[in-house]
Protein backbone atom coordinates (compact mmCIF):
# COMPACT_ATOMS: atom_id res chain seq x y z
CA UNK A 1 0.00 0.00 0.00
CA UNK A 2 1.41 3.53 -0.83
CA UNK A 3 1.65 6.62 0.86
CA UNK A 4 -1.31 8.02 -1.04
CA UNK A 5 -3.18 4.90 -0.86
CA UNK A 6 -3.07 5.05 3.02
CA UNK A 7 -3.83 8.86 2.78
CA UNK A 8 -6.85 8.23 0.55
CA UNK A 9 -8.08 5.27 3.55
CA UNK A 10 -7.66 8.04 6.35
CA UNK A 11 -11.52 7.94 7.75
CA UNK A 12 -11.14 11.85 8.46
CA UNK A 13 -10.07 12.80 5.07
CA UNK A 14 -13.85 13.48 4.15
CA UNK A 15 -13.92 15.80 6.54
CA UNK A 16 -10.80 17.57 5.94
CA UNK A 17 -11.89 17.76 2.67
CA UNK A 18 -15.09 19.91 3.46
CA UNK A 19 -12.59 22.13 6.11
CA UNK A 20 -10.77 23.33 2.89
CA UNK A 21 -13.76 23.93 0.69
CA UNK A 22 -15.08 26.04 3.14
CA UNK A 23 -12.45 27.86 3.81
CA UNK A 24 -11.24 28.34 0.13
CA UNK A 25 -14.82 29.30 -0.72
CA UNK A 26 -15.38 31.94 2.18
CA UNK A 27 -12.20 33.77 0.79
CA UNK A 28 -13.02 33.94 -2.50
CA UNK A 29 -16.11 35.48 -1.54
CA UNK A 30 -14.31 38.17 0.84
CA UNK A 31 -10.55 38.33 1.48
CA UNK A 32 -11.16 39.21 5.21
CA UNK A 33 -12.03 35.58 6.19
CA UNK A 34 -8.10 35.01 5.90
CA UNK A 35 -7.07 37.38 8.22
CA UNK A 36 -5.44 36.19 11.69
CA UNK A 37 -8.19 38.18 13.55
CA UNK A 38 -10.90 35.66 12.38
CA UNK A 39 -8.62 32.81 12.84
CA UNK A 40 -8.61 34.03 16.34
CA UNK A 41 -11.86 34.36 16.83
CA UNK A 42 -12.59 30.57 15.45
CA UNK A 43 -9.83 29.12 18.04
CA UNK A 44 -11.37 31.48 20.62
CA UNK A 45 -15.03 30.32 20.07
CA UNK A 46 -13.81 26.83 19.68
CA UNK A 47 -12.12 25.36 23.37
CA UNK A 48 -15.54 25.23 25.16
CA UNK A 49 -17.45 23.35 22.45
CA UNK A 50 -14.33 21.18 21.73
CA UNK A 51 -14.28 20.08 25.53
CA UNK A 52 -17.91 19.26 25.74
CA UNK A 53 -17.68 17.10 22.51
CA UNK A 54 -14.62 15.15 23.82
CA UNK A 55 -16.70 13.87 26.54
CA UNK A 56 -19.69 13.50 24.57
CA UNK A 57 -18.09 11.19 22.22
CA UNK A 58 -16.67 8.84 24.60
CA UNK A 59 -20.40 8.66 25.50
CA UNK A 60 -21.47 8.23 21.82
CA UNK A 61 -19.13 5.45 20.89
CA UNK A 62 -20.49 3.35 24.23
CA UNK A 63 -23.17 3.73 22.25
CA UNK A 64 -25.03 5.98 24.59
CA UNK A 65 -25.91 9.80 24.17
CA UNK A 66 -26.16 12.53 27.05
CA UNK A 67 -28.61 15.37 26.32
CA UNK A 68 -28.13 16.93 29.90
CA UNK A 69 -24.53 18.47 29.23
CA UNK A 70 -26.14 22.16 28.58
CA UNK A 71 -27.67 22.22 32.20
CA UNK A 72 -24.59 20.79 33.60
CA UNK A 73 -23.09 23.46 32.11
CA UNK A 74 -25.27 26.04 33.23
CA UNK A 75 -25.05 24.28 36.88
CA UNK A 76 -21.25 23.99 37.37
CA UNK A 77 -21.53 27.81 35.97
CA UNK A 78 -23.81 28.71 38.60
CA UNK A 79 -22.05 27.09 41.26
CA UNK A 80 -18.90 28.52 40.63
CA UNK A 81 -20.16 31.79 40.03
CA UNK A 82 -21.76 31.93 43.60
CA UNK A 83 -18.19 30.26 44.69
CA UNK A 84 -16.76 33.34 43.72
CA UNK A 85 -19.41 36.20 45.18
CA UNK A 86 -18.36 34.33 48.54
CA UNK A 87 -14.78 33.63 48.00
CA UNK A 88 -13.29 35.60 45.02
CA UNK A 89 -10.10 34.83 46.11
CA UNK A 90 -10.96 31.13 44.72
CA UNK A 91 -7.81 30.13 42.89
CA UNK A 92 -8.33 28.77 39.02
CA UNK A 93 -7.11 25.77 39.71
CA UNK A 94 -9.77 25.75 42.81
CA UNK A 95 -12.61 26.27 40.46
CA UNK A 96 -11.74 23.93 37.98
CA UNK A 97 -11.74 21.17 40.50
CA UNK A 98 -15.08 22.49 41.64
CA UNK A 99 -16.72 22.35 38.36
CA UNK A 100 -15.29 19.04 37.46
CA UNK A 101 -16.44 18.05 40.29
CA UNK A 102 -20.22 18.89 40.18
CA UNK A 103 -20.09 17.94 36.80
CA UNK A 104 -18.70 14.27 37.35
CA UNK A 105 -21.35 13.84 39.94
CA UNK A 106 -24.23 15.05 37.76
CA UNK A 107 -22.89 13.07 34.88
CA UNK A 108 -22.41 10.26 37.47
CA UNK A 109 -26.19 10.06 38.28
CA UNK A 110 -26.99 9.88 34.13
CA UNK A 111 -24.74 7.04 33.98
CA UNK A 112 -26.09 5.42 37.53
CA UNK A 113 -29.85 5.65 36.12
CA UNK A 114 -29.38 3.97 32.67
CA UNK A 115 -27.15 1.19 33.79
CA UNK A 116 -29.03 0.13 37.23
CA UNK A 117 -32.73 0.89 35.73
CA UNK A 118 -31.64 -0.05 32.09
CA UNK A 119 -33.33 2.69 30.96
CA UNK A 120 -32.61 4.29 27.17
CA UNK A 121 -29.97 7.13 27.99
CA UNK A 122 -31.77 9.39 25.84
CA UNK A 123 -35.31 9.73 27.85
CA UNK A 124 -32.64 9.93 31.14
CA UNK A 125 -30.40 12.66 29.83
CA UNK A 126 -33.77 14.69 28.49
CA UNK A 127 -34.97 13.72 32.19
CA UNK A 128 -31.94 15.41 33.82
CA UNK A 129 -31.81 17.89 31.06
CA UNK A 130 -34.95 19.29 32.77
CA UNK A 131 -33.83 18.57 36.17
CA UNK A 132 -30.23 20.02 36.46
CA UNK A 133 -31.96 22.86 34.73
CA UNK A 134 -34.37 23.19 37.55
CA UNK A 135 -32.01 22.84 39.69
CA UNK A 136 -29.83 25.94 38.52
CA UNK A 137 -33.12 28.24 38.94
CA UNK A 138 -33.70 26.71 42.37
CA UNK A 139 -29.70 27.29 43.67
CA UNK A 140 -29.37 30.56 41.97
CA UNK A 141 -33.06 31.87 43.08
CA UNK A 142 -32.84 33.17 39.30
CA UNK A 143 -30.25 35.81 39.88
CA UNK A 144 -27.60 36.39 36.99
CA UNK A 145 -23.94 36.18 37.97
CA UNK A 146 -22.59 39.42 36.74
CA UNK A 147 -19.31 40.81 34.74
CA UNK A 148 -17.86 42.44 38.47
CA UNK A 149 -19.11 39.06 40.60
CA UNK A 150 -16.14 37.10 38.19
CA UNK A 151 -12.59 37.83 39.59
CA UNK A 152 -10.27 39.62 37.02
CA UNK A 153 -7.83 36.35 37.22
CA UNK A 154 -10.49 34.06 36.05
CA UNK A 155 -12.13 36.41 33.13
CA UNK A 156 -7.65 36.57 32.22
CA UNK A 157 -7.56 32.94 31.84
CA UNK A 158 -9.64 32.96 28.36
CA UNK A 159 -8.81 36.55 27.32
CA UNK A 160 -4.96 37.65 28.10
CA UNK A 161 -2.39 35.80 26.44
CA UNK A 162 -0.70 32.88 28.27
CA UNK A 163 1.92 31.97 25.84
CA UNK A 164 3.21 33.23 22.42
CA UNK A 165 -0.47 35.67 22.61
CA UNK A 166 -2.38 32.14 23.01
CA UNK A 167 -4.71 32.43 26.26
CA UNK A 168 -4.69 29.79 28.92
CA UNK A 169 -8.03 28.09 27.57
CA UNK A 170 -7.04 26.73 24.37
CA UNK A 171 -4.28 25.60 25.91
CA UNK A 172 -6.32 23.48 28.72
CA UNK A 173 -8.40 22.46 26.35
CA UNK A 174 -5.45 21.31 23.20
CA UNK A 175 -4.17 18.80 26.69
CA UNK A 176 -7.35 17.53 27.35
CA UNK A 177 -8.13 16.36 23.91
CA UNK A 178 -4.35 14.51 23.67
CA UNK A 179 -4.98 12.87 26.77
CA UNK A 180 -8.57 12.27 25.22
CA UNK A 181 -6.64 10.91 22.47
CA UNK A 182 -4.22 9.16 24.56
CA UNK A 183 -7.20 7.20 26.16
CA UNK A 184 -8.88 6.24 23.06
CA UNK A 185 -6.23 5.37 21.04
CA UNK A 186 -3.55 3.73 23.09
CA UNK A 187 -5.24 2.56 26.60
CA UNK A 188 -6.90 -0.63 27.31
CA UNK A 189 -9.63 1.54 28.74
CA UNK A 190 -10.60 3.06 25.74
CA UNK A 191 -10.60 -0.11 23.61
CA UNK A 192 -12.79 -1.45 26.29
CA UNK A 193 -14.94 1.44 25.49
CA UNK A 194 -14.86 0.81 21.71
CA UNK A 195 -15.89 -3.04 22.23
CA UNK A 196 -18.54 -2.35 24.62
CA UNK A 197 -20.15 0.47 22.03
CA UNK A 198 -19.44 -2.29 19.36
CA UNK A 199 -21.36 -4.89 20.90
CA UNK A 200 -22.13 -4.63 24.90
CA UNK A 201 -23.34 -8.74 24.89
CA UNK A 202 -19.83 -9.22 23.74
CA UNK A 203 -17.84 -6.96 25.23
CA UNK A 204 -19.86 -8.64 28.61
CA UNK A 205 -19.22 -12.40 27.13
CA UNK A 206 -15.44 -11.31 27.09
CA UNK A 207 -14.87 -10.25 30.62
CA UNK A 208 -15.53 -6.30 30.35
CA UNK A 209 -17.72 -5.10 33.00
CA UNK A 210 -19.75 -2.94 30.97
CA UNK A 211 -21.48 -0.58 33.80
CA UNK A 212 -18.04 0.59 34.92
CA UNK A 213 -17.28 1.67 31.24
CA UNK A 214 -20.39 3.32 30.77
CA UNK A 215 -20.53 4.72 34.29
CA UNK A 216 -16.50 6.07 33.37
CA UNK A 217 -17.60 7.94 29.80
CA UNK A 218 -21.04 9.62 31.15
CA UNK A 219 -18.95 10.79 34.45
CA UNK A 220 -16.37 11.87 32.16
CA UNK A 221 -19.01 13.56 30.22
CA UNK A 222 -20.25 15.52 33.37
CA UNK A 223 -17.17 16.65 34.00
CA UNK A 224 -15.84 18.12 31.04
CA UNK A 225 -19.20 19.69 30.80
CA UNK A 226 -18.60 20.95 34.10
CA UNK A 227 -15.28 22.44 33.44
CA UNK A 228 -16.86 23.82 30.02
CA UNK A 229 -19.16 25.71 32.69
CA UNK A 230 -16.02 27.44 34.22
CA UNK A 231 -14.96 28.20 30.98
CA UNK A 232 -18.45 30.01 30.05
CA UNK A 233 -17.99 32.45 33.11
CA UNK A 234 -14.63 33.12 32.39
CA UNK A 235 -15.43 33.67 28.40
CA UNK A 236 -18.78 35.27 28.40
CA UNK A 237 -18.18 36.75 31.87
CA UNK A 238 -21.80 35.82 32.93
CA UNK A 239 -24.07 33.20 33.93
CA UNK A 240 -27.53 33.46 33.05
CA UNK A 241 -29.64 30.19 34.70
CA UNK A 242 -32.09 31.11 31.48
CA UNK A 243 -29.89 31.71 29.22
CA UNK A 244 -25.99 29.90 30.00
CA UNK A 245 -25.43 26.55 27.84
CA UNK A 246 -29.38 26.04 26.28
CA UNK A 247 -28.71 24.17 23.11
CA UNK A 248 -25.46 23.84 23.17
CA UNK A 249 -25.82 20.08 23.35
CA UNK A 250 -27.21 20.14 19.80
CA UNK A 251 -24.14 21.95 18.93
CA UNK A 252 -21.89 19.20 20.25
CA UNK A 253 -23.28 16.37 18.83
CA UNK A 254 -23.12 17.75 15.26
CA UNK A 255 -19.69 18.43 15.63
CA UNK A 256 -19.04 14.74 17.14
CA UNK A 257 -21.19 13.01 14.45
CA UNK A 258 -19.75 15.48 11.38
CA UNK A 259 -16.34 13.88 12.76
CA UNK A 260 -17.51 10.82 11.51
CA UNK A 261 -18.72 9.22 15.26
CA UNK A 262 -21.34 6.81 14.99
CA UNK A 263 -24.34 7.29 16.53
CA UNK A 264 -24.62 3.38 16.51
CA UNK A 265 -21.49 3.03 18.72
CA UNK A 266 -18.33 1.64 18.45
CA UNK A 267 -16.12 4.10 16.21
CA UNK A 268 -15.40 7.35 15.86
CA UNK A 269 -12.07 9.21 16.83
CA UNK A 270 -10.71 12.66 18.49
CA UNK A 271 -8.92 13.95 15.56
CA UNK A 272 -12.43 13.21 13.37
CA UNK A 273 -14.23 15.05 16.32
CA UNK A 274 -11.55 17.92 16.57
CA UNK A 275 -12.58 18.87 12.92
CA UNK A 276 -16.13 18.46 13.26
CA UNK A 277 -15.64 20.92 15.78
CA UNK A 278 -13.59 23.06 14.19
CA UNK A 279 -15.58 23.45 10.80
CA UNK A 280 -18.44 24.48 13.00
CA UNK A 281 -16.48 27.08 14.67
CA UNK A 282 -14.94 27.90 10.70
CA UNK A 283 -18.78 28.38 9.78
CA UNK A 284 -19.99 30.18 12.89
CA UNK A 285 -16.89 32.90 12.46
CA UNK A 286 -17.47 32.87 8.81
CA UNK A 287 -21.23 33.47 8.34
CA UNK A 288 -20.66 36.95 9.78
CA UNK A 289 -17.72 38.19 7.65
CA UNK A 290 -19.36 37.66 5.06
CA UNK A 291 -22.03 39.79 5.65
CA UNK A 292 -25.12 37.18 5.63
CA UNK A 293 -28.30 38.54 6.73
CA UNK A 294 -28.66 37.55 11.03
CA UNK A 295 -32.15 36.08 9.83
CA UNK A 296 -30.30 33.45 7.53
CA UNK A 297 -27.81 32.60 9.44
CA UNK A 298 -29.39 29.88 11.47
CA UNK A 299 -30.44 28.31 8.22
CA UNK A 300 -27.76 28.46 6.11
CA UNK A 301 -25.79 27.14 9.20
CA UNK A 302 -28.26 24.31 9.55
CA UNK A 303 -27.54 23.34 5.55
CA UNK A 304 -24.12 23.33 5.60
CA UNK A 305 -24.09 21.19 7.92
CA UNK A 306 -26.60 18.50 6.45
CA UNK A 307 -24.63 19.29 3.41
CA UNK A 308 -21.67 18.23 5.43
CA UNK A 309 -22.80 15.42 6.53
CA UNK A 310 -23.95 13.97 3.19
CA UNK A 311 -20.62 14.46 1.74
CA UNK A 312 -18.85 13.01 3.94
CA UNK A 313 -20.97 9.73 3.77
CA UNK A 314 -20.51 9.87 0.08
CA UNK A 315 -16.67 10.45 0.49
CA UNK A 316 -16.85 7.11 2.92
CA UNK A 317 -18.62 5.53 0.23
CA UNK A 318 -16.32 5.96 -2.84
CA UNK A 319 -13.73 5.65 -0.71
CA UNK A 320 -15.12 2.28 0.72
CA UNK A 321 -15.84 1.62 -3.38
CA UNK A 322 -11.82 2.12 -3.83
CA UNK A 323 -11.23 -1.15 -2.22
CA UNK A 324 -10.38 -2.38 1.23
CA UNK A 325 -12.14 -0.13 3.47
CA UNK A 326 -11.27 2.99 5.54
CA UNK A 327 -9.24 2.45 8.13
CA UNK A 328 -10.36 2.03 11.75
CA UNK B 1 -13.25 -29.95 -3.31
CA UNK B 2 -11.21 -29.54 -0.31
CA UNK B 3 -9.20 -32.41 -1.06
CA UNK B 4 -10.20 -35.05 1.03
CA UNK B 5 -13.79 -35.87 2.64
CA UNK B 6 -14.79 -34.58 6.23
CA UNK B 7 -16.11 -37.58 7.46
CA UNK B 8 -12.19 -39.07 7.37
CA UNK B 9 -11.81 -37.69 10.93
CA UNK B 10 -11.87 -40.05 13.20
CA UNK B 11 -12.08 -39.35 17.32
CA UNK B 12 -8.45 -38.61 18.48
CA UNK B 13 -6.81 -40.18 21.70
CA UNK B 14 -3.70 -38.48 23.15
CA UNK B 15 -1.74 -38.89 25.79
CA UNK B 16 -3.74 -36.54 28.45
CA UNK B 17 -6.42 -38.59 28.42
CA UNK B 18 -4.92 -41.64 29.24
CA UNK B 19 -4.09 -39.89 32.88
CA UNK B 20 -7.87 -39.66 33.77
CA UNK B 21 -7.22 -36.26 35.43
CA UNK B 22 -10.45 -34.50 35.82
CA UNK B 23 -10.51 -30.72 35.78
CA UNK B 24 -14.27 -29.44 36.08
CA UNK B 25 -17.10 -31.59 37.72
CA UNK B 26 -20.47 -30.19 38.07
CA UNK B 27 -22.53 -31.46 40.52
CA UNK B 28 -26.37 -31.40 40.11
CA UNK B 29 -26.58 -28.04 39.19
CA UNK B 30 -30.02 -26.32 38.58
CA UNK B 31 -31.29 -23.38 36.81
CA UNK B 32 -34.94 -22.85 37.24
CA UNK B 33 -37.12 -22.31 34.06
CA UNK B 34 -33.96 -23.66 32.16
CA UNK B 35 -32.36 -27.08 33.06
CA UNK B 36 -31.91 -29.13 36.34
CA UNK B 37 -29.79 -31.88 37.92
CA UNK B 38 -26.82 -31.72 35.74
CA UNK B 39 -24.07 -33.34 36.66
CA UNK B 40 -20.67 -34.33 34.92
CA UNK B 41 -17.14 -34.65 34.15
CA UNK B 42 -14.63 -33.09 32.25
CA UNK B 43 -11.24 -34.49 31.92
CA UNK B 44 -8.21 -32.52 30.14
CA UNK B 45 -7.79 -33.30 27.15
CA UNK B 46 -11.23 -34.66 26.69
CA UNK B 47 -13.34 -33.32 23.99
CA UNK B 48 -16.52 -33.34 26.00
CA UNK B 49 -19.62 -33.02 23.01
CA UNK B 50 -23.07 -31.98 24.05
CA UNK B 51 -26.24 -33.10 21.92
CA UNK B 52 -29.90 -32.53 22.03
CA UNK B 53 -32.50 -30.28 20.28
CA UNK B 54 -32.44 -26.24 20.14
CA UNK B 55 -34.42 -25.17 23.00
CA UNK B 56 -33.06 -28.50 25.23
CA UNK B 57 -30.53 -25.92 27.52
CA UNK B 58 -27.39 -26.71 26.52
CA UNK B 59 -26.29 -23.38 25.95
CA UNK B 60 -27.68 -22.03 29.27
CA UNK B 61 -25.90 -24.54 30.69
CA UNK B 62 -22.68 -23.30 28.93
CA UNK B 63 -22.95 -19.75 30.16
CA UNK B 64 -23.55 -20.72 33.73
CA UNK B 65 -20.33 -22.39 33.68
CA UNK B 66 -18.73 -19.34 32.29
CA UNK B 67 -20.79 -17.25 34.15
CA UNK B 68 -22.73 -15.26 32.60
CA UNK B 69 -25.90 -16.48 33.80
CA UNK B 70 -26.72 -17.56 37.48
CA UNK B 71 -27.56 -20.80 38.75
CA UNK B 72 -30.14 -21.93 41.89
CA UNK B 73 -28.71 -24.88 43.57
CA UNK B 74 -25.63 -27.42 43.23
CA UNK B 75 -21.96 -26.91 42.64
CA UNK B 76 -19.00 -26.56 40.17
CA UNK B 77 -15.73 -28.13 41.21
CA UNK B 78 -12.31 -26.83 39.85
CA UNK B 79 -9.29 -28.49 39.68
CA UNK B 80 -10.26 -29.90 43.08
CA UNK B 81 -12.19 -26.66 44.81
CA UNK B 82 -15.75 -25.56 45.00
CA UNK B 83 -16.19 -22.23 42.35
CA UNK B 84 -18.86 -19.38 41.57
CA UNK B 85 -18.18 -17.97 38.50
CA UNK B 86 -20.24 -14.82 39.56
CA UNK B 87 -19.80 -13.06 35.88
CA UNK B 88 -17.29 -13.54 32.42
CA UNK B 89 -14.19 -11.83 34.45
CA UNK B 90 -13.73 -14.23 37.06
CA UNK B 91 -14.29 -17.25 34.86
CA UNK B 92 -11.80 -15.90 32.54
CA UNK B 93 -9.11 -14.97 35.23
CA UNK B 94 -9.36 -19.26 36.05
CA UNK B 95 -8.78 -19.95 32.70
CA UNK B 96 -12.18 -20.53 30.83
CA UNK B 97 -12.98 -19.19 27.53
CA UNK B 98 -16.20 -19.51 25.87
CA UNK B 99 -17.07 -19.13 21.87
CA UNK B 100 -20.24 -18.23 21.82
CA UNK B 101 -23.04 -19.56 19.45
CA UNK B 102 -24.51 -16.42 17.54
CA UNK B 103 -20.94 -14.60 16.27
CA UNK B 104 -22.50 -11.84 15.35
CA UNK B 105 -24.75 -10.90 18.45
CA UNK B 106 -22.10 -12.17 21.22
CA UNK B 107 -18.91 -12.96 19.64
CA UNK B 108 -17.48 -9.62 17.31
CA UNK B 109 -16.61 -6.50 18.20
CA UNK B 110 -17.48 -5.45 14.18
CA UNK B 111 -16.60 -2.01 13.96
CA UNK B 112 -13.12 -2.87 15.70
CA UNK B 113 -9.73 -3.79 13.38
CA UNK B 114 -9.16 -7.86 13.25
CA UNK B 115 -5.99 -7.05 15.39
CA UNK B 116 -7.69 -5.17 18.54
CA UNK B 117 -10.69 -8.36 18.13
CA UNK B 118 -7.85 -10.95 18.24
CA UNK B 119 -5.75 -9.69 21.12
CA UNK B 120 -8.88 -8.39 23.21
CA UNK B 121 -9.09 -10.88 25.89
CA UNK B 122 -5.54 -10.35 26.72
CA UNK B 123 -5.20 -7.11 27.65
CA UNK B 124 -2.79 -7.19 30.11
CA UNK B 125 -0.38 -9.02 27.50
CA UNK B 126 -0.61 -6.22 25.30
CA UNK B 127 0.22 -2.99 27.62
CA UNK B 128 2.42 -1.52 29.94
CA UNK B 129 2.06 -1.00 33.47
CA UNK B 130 -0.02 2.46 32.56
CA UNK B 131 -2.42 0.53 30.71
CA UNK B 132 -1.09 1.98 27.47
CA UNK B 133 -1.11 -0.80 24.60
CA UNK B 134 2.16 -1.66 22.95
CA UNK B 135 0.88 -1.74 18.70
CA UNK B 136 3.87 -3.86 18.03
CA UNK B 137 2.81 -7.01 20.77
CA UNK B 138 -0.91 -6.59 19.44
CA UNK B 139 0.36 -7.01 15.97
CA UNK B 140 2.74 -9.49 16.48
CA UNK B 141 0.53 -11.30 18.73
CA UNK B 142 -2.35 -11.42 16.45
CA UNK B 143 -0.06 -11.87 13.30
CA UNK B 144 0.86 -15.47 14.58
CA UNK B 145 -2.96 -16.83 14.69
CA UNK B 146 -3.39 -14.87 11.52
CA UNK B 147 -0.97 -17.09 9.53
CA UNK B 148 -1.81 -20.22 12.05
CA UNK B 149 -5.04 -19.98 11.17
CA UNK B 150 -5.03 -18.50 7.47
CA UNK B 151 -7.43 -15.80 8.16
CA UNK B 152 -7.79 -14.22 4.90
CA UNK B 153 -7.40 -10.33 4.91
CA UNK B 154 -5.86 -7.77 3.88
CA UNK B 155 -4.89 -5.80 6.69
CA UNK B 156 -4.67 -6.58 10.51
CA UNK B 157 -6.05 -2.91 10.79
CA UNK B 158 -9.33 -4.19 8.46
CA UNK B 159 -12.32 -4.18 10.35
CA UNK B 160 -13.82 -7.85 11.23
CA UNK B 161 -17.42 -7.11 10.29
CA UNK B 162 -15.87 -6.95 6.79
CA UNK B 163 -14.44 -10.65 7.32
CA UNK B 164 -15.86 -14.01 5.85
CA UNK B 165 -17.47 -15.46 8.93
CA UNK B 166 -15.73 -18.71 8.65
CA UNK B 167 -12.76 -16.00 8.77
CA UNK B 168 -14.51 -13.77 11.72
CA UNK B 169 -15.14 -17.45 13.72
CA UNK B 170 -11.16 -18.39 13.32
CA UNK B 171 -10.43 -14.76 14.69
CA UNK B 172 -12.95 -15.76 17.48
CA UNK B 173 -11.07 -18.85 18.39
CA UNK B 174 -7.26 -16.90 18.35
CA UNK B 175 -8.78 -14.68 20.59
CA UNK B 176 -9.32 -16.75 23.22
CA UNK B 177 -6.54 -19.20 22.23
CA UNK B 178 -4.19 -16.43 23.04
CA UNK B 179 -5.54 -16.67 26.99
CA UNK B 180 -4.45 -20.01 26.97
CA UNK B 181 -7.40 -21.43 28.71
CA UNK B 182 -7.65 -24.69 29.97
CA UNK B 183 -11.30 -25.48 29.64
CA UNK B 184 -12.64 -23.99 26.65
CA UNK B 185 -16.12 -23.97 25.69
CA UNK B 186 -17.29 -23.83 21.82
CA UNK B 187 -20.73 -23.32 21.03
CA UNK B 188 -22.11 -24.48 17.87
CA UNK B 189 -18.79 -23.21 16.42
CA UNK B 190 -19.16 -24.10 13.21
CA UNK B 191 -22.20 -22.80 12.42
CA UNK B 192 -22.75 -21.03 8.71
CA UNK B 193 -18.95 -21.78 8.12
CA UNK B 194 -17.90 -23.20 4.75
CA UNK B 195 -16.80 -26.73 4.59
CA UNK B 196 -13.16 -25.98 4.33
CA UNK B 197 -12.78 -24.00 7.29
CA UNK B 198 -14.89 -26.68 8.82
CA UNK B 199 -12.27 -29.23 8.46
CA UNK B 200 -9.74 -27.14 9.46
CA UNK B 201 -11.59 -26.31 12.55
CA UNK B 202 -11.89 -30.17 13.48
CA UNK B 203 -8.10 -30.11 13.16
CA UNK B 204 -7.22 -27.21 15.31
CA UNK B 205 -9.88 -28.51 18.12
CA UNK B 206 -8.23 -31.65 17.91
CA UNK B 207 -4.93 -30.18 18.46
CA UNK B 208 -5.51 -28.17 20.96
CA UNK B 209 -6.82 -31.49 23.20
CA UNK B 210 -3.64 -32.95 22.82
CA UNK B 211 -2.15 -30.30 24.26
CA UNK B 212 -4.61 -30.90 26.87
CA UNK B 213 -7.20 -28.23 27.10
CA UNK B 214 -10.43 -29.63 28.76
CA UNK B 215 -13.17 -28.90 25.80
CA UNK B 216 -16.86 -28.93 25.89
CA UNK B 217 -18.29 -28.85 22.28
CA UNK B 218 -21.66 -27.92 21.88
CA UNK B 219 -23.19 -29.08 18.36
CA UNK B 220 -26.21 -30.00 16.83
CA UNK B 221 -24.36 -31.64 13.74
CA UNK B 222 -24.38 -34.91 15.06
CA UNK B 223 -21.64 -36.08 12.78
CA UNK B 224 -19.38 -33.29 13.83
CA UNK B 225 -19.81 -34.01 17.61
CA UNK B 226 -19.08 -38.07 15.94
CA UNK B 227 -16.41 -37.24 14.73
CA UNK B 228 -14.75 -35.08 17.77
CA UNK B 229 -16.07 -35.95 21.13
CA UNK B 230 -14.85 -38.54 23.18
CA UNK B 231 -17.80 -38.99 25.09
CA UNK B 232 -21.31 -37.06 24.31
CA UNK B 233 -23.89 -35.63 26.81
CA UNK B 234 -26.75 -35.74 25.07
CA UNK B 235 -29.87 -33.71 26.69
CA UNK B 236 -33.41 -33.05 26.57
CA UNK B 237 -35.80 -30.44 27.74
CA UNK B 238 -33.04 -28.95 30.54
CA UNK B 239 -32.00 -32.69 31.67
CA UNK B 240 -28.98 -34.86 30.80
CA UNK B 241 -30.81 -38.06 29.45
CA UNK B 242 -27.56 -39.93 28.91
CA UNK B 243 -23.74 -39.72 28.53
CA UNK B 244 -22.75 -42.01 25.89
CA UNK B 245 -19.26 -43.04 25.22
CA UNK B 246 -18.29 -42.31 21.37
CA UNK B 247 -17.81 -46.11 20.51
CA UNK B 248 -21.04 -46.41 21.75
CA UNK B 249 -22.85 -43.83 19.82
CA UNK B 250 -24.04 -43.43 16.68
CA UNK B 251 -26.65 -40.69 15.21
CA UNK B 252 -29.58 -42.96 15.77
CA UNK B 253 -28.84 -43.05 19.51
CA UNK B 254 -28.10 -39.83 20.17
CA UNK B 255 -31.50 -39.04 18.57
CA UNK B 256 -33.42 -41.40 20.28
CA UNK B 257 -31.87 -40.07 23.59
CA UNK B 258 -32.55 -36.51 22.48
CA UNK B 259 -35.94 -37.29 21.53
CA UNK B 260 -37.20 -39.32 24.74
CA UNK B 261 -35.66 -40.68 27.28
Amino acid sequence: MSIFDKFLRIRELGIFSIIIIVVITASIIDSRFLTIDSWRAVFLAIPLILVMAMGQMMVIICRHVDISIGSILAFAAITIGFVFIHYPNTSLLMALFITASVGTIMGLVNGIIVTRFNVHSIIVTLGTLSLYRGLVFIVSGGRQIDRNDIPVHIISFSQTSFLFSIPAILILSVIIVLITHLIMRHSVLGREIYATGSNPEAAHLKGINVTKVTLFCFGVCGMLAGVAGLFYASRFGYVNPGVTGVGIEFIVIAGVIIGGTSITGGSGSVLGTFLGILLLGIINVALPVLNIPGEFQKAIYGLIIVLALSLDQLIIFRMKKLGGGANA
Amino acid sequence: MIGRSIEDIDVKENDYLKNNETILSVNNISQYGNFKNISFDLKKGEILGFAGLVGAGRTEVAKTIFGAENFDEGEINFKGSVISNKSPHEAIQKGFAYVPEDRKQMGIFGSVAVEDNITSAIPSEISNKFGLISKRSVSTKSEEYINKFNIVLTSGRQLIQELSGGNQQKCIISKWLLSNPSILILDEPTRGVDVGVKSEMYEIINQLAAMGTAIILISSELPEILSLAHRIVVMREGQITKILDNKDASQETIMKFAISA
